[in-house]
């Protein structure tokens, strides 16, 4: 199941978040090999803040197996603030834009491994997430060696920009429409049948008390 | 960023997204190609191209008498260009040194025809998606000189260019997926699983490990790509992959 954690309900998940920046730390940092300025063994950067959400994919057992962190696009995020020179146009910045970034699942041989469970939830976790809370857009920016499998899902993926080379690595910034035909297709292409939300605390209001 | 190969690439994903058959999704790319400098294209899998299997695409649009010639002859068999991309994740250009060394006698030669067919210049981008052929994408041109913004734009619009071909592909087909091959061990073990065993017993049967038979289940499932043992039955036995026991 996809839980979904924010600032409501963050107490009740502090151990799987420690799982988390660990996660990331054995996924980006040592197999991907990014270069991450962050402590040994922990990946944590400074858009893991009060008003980041995020996708943990936890399995029968209780073993996280696969994340996402979602930033809202109005605010500081990776996009606006490290790469905006992958935006021909403006970096997309609205009520309804939001951003994914550290994806990964730790259950495929490949990391977006087509029928890779945790993929497939955490995919269309993000689609019910965002369709509950008027999300119509996610901005991402990701390798070009995954974007023929990323396409491939079965929904609306735009560019950017052109890819470019950065740290070594060919990247490109794109959106996804997260709508509800898009959902549906989604959902059939990796054969996910009904929700695969385990909660959905309702999180606009108190994001904007937080504000 | 280079904003008019932008836009360029944009106009023909934009229509790679509706365009409903494969003669103008390739003419589409086409035309946006030799806007950034490339004459001719082809977009394959890397499969043999005399017995295509199913859910292979080949769309090009190469000089005629040089495609029948490389037909005729079987050069997929032999295409140095083939065989890098087989093993490459990013585009790179024909003058690169990992397609030139290592390069045998007849593959240079195959070059040295192509160039004089007027095939000069040539970028190819590899394809790898998980659940398709391997595929390329190549374009070539008689302009050495071509912008790096050029390439990046010709990388985007190829990764568009498999994914509609493949799309189309499969929609004119009507087929669903290419057929997976299940190995012997993965077949007993679903078949006894229809035969209502539980994995302890058919490791008794088969006299192997019971991890190992469940290993074999999970693994024939990942490659029908289905959730459930039921759904790897059904579909197994709907696909002729095992038979009632």
């Amino acid at each position: 199941m996809i839980h979904v954690v924010s600032d409501v309900n963050r107490s009740e998940y502090r151990s799987y978040l420690r799982q988390l920046w660990q996660q990331r730390y054995e996924v980006f940092v040592e197999k991907m090999g990014w270069s991450l300025d962050c402590a040994k063994g922990i990946e944590r950067d400074r858009f893991d803040h009060a008003e980041t959400i995020y996708l943990l994919s936890i399995n029968d057992k209780g073993l996280l197996k696969g994340a996402m962190r979602l930033l809202p696009t109005e605010k500081p995020h990776l996009l606006g603030e490290a790469f905006p020179n992958l935006c021909a146009d403006k970096v997309p910045t609205a009520a309804d834009t939001w951003e994914v970034s550290r994806f990964y699942s730790l259950t495929g041989r490949h990391l977006l491994l087509e029928r890779d469970r945790t993929v497939s939830e955490l995919v269309c976790g993000l689609f019910e997430y965002g369709l509950m809370h008027d999300i119509r857009h996610v901005t991402c920016v990701a390798s070009m060696v995954l974007f023929p499998t990323i396409l491939k899902a079965g929904w609306n993926v735009t560019p950017l920009g052109l890819p470019d080379v950065v740290d070594g690595e060919v990247v490109l910034a794109f959106q996804i429409d997260l709508d509800e035909s898009h959902y549906q297709s989604v959902c059939a292409t990796r054969g996910v049948e009904g929700s695969v939300l385990y909660n959905a605390p309702t999180l606009v209001p108190e994001l904007e008390v937080a504000v | 960023m280079n904003l008019e190969y932008f836009q360029l690439a944009m106009e023909f994903i934009e229509s790679s997204k509706t365009i409903d058959n494969l003669d103008d999704l390739g003419r589409s790319f086409q035309n946006t190609a030799r806007k950034l400098g490339f004459e001719h294209y082809a977009c394959v899998s890397c499969v043999e191209f005399g017995s295509m299997p199913e859910g292979a695409v080949f769309l090009a649009d190469y000089p005629e008498d040089w495609t029948n010639y490389y037909l005729e002859n079987s050069y997929e068999r032999k295409d140095r260009i083939l065989q890098v991309s087989l093993k490459q994740h990013l585009p790179f250009n024909w003058e690169n040194e990992i397609v030139t060394k290592g390069m045998n006698a007849q593959q240079s030669e195959i070059f040295s025809e192509a160039e004089d067919a007027g095939l000069l210049y040539g970028v190819t981008v590899p394809i790898h998606v998980v659940g398709a052929f391997p595929g390329a994408v190549n374009v070539v041109g008689e302009n050495r000189d071509v912008d790096p913004a050029a390439e990046h734009a010709i990388h985007l619009m190829s990764v568009y260019l498999h994914d509609a071909a493949l799309r189309l592909k499969y929609k004119n087909d009507g087929q669903v997926e290419p057929i997976t091959k299940l190995t012997t061990r993965e077949r007993e073990c679903l078949e006894w699983v229809a035969a209502g065993k539980t994995d302890w017993e058919i490791s008794a049967i088969l006299s192997i490990a019971e991890r190992t038979v469940h290993n074999h289940v999970e693994s024939a499932k990942v490659k029908l790509g289905v959730h459930t043992r039921v759904q790897a039955v059904v579909k197994a036995f709907l696909s002729n992959l095992i038979h009632y026991r």
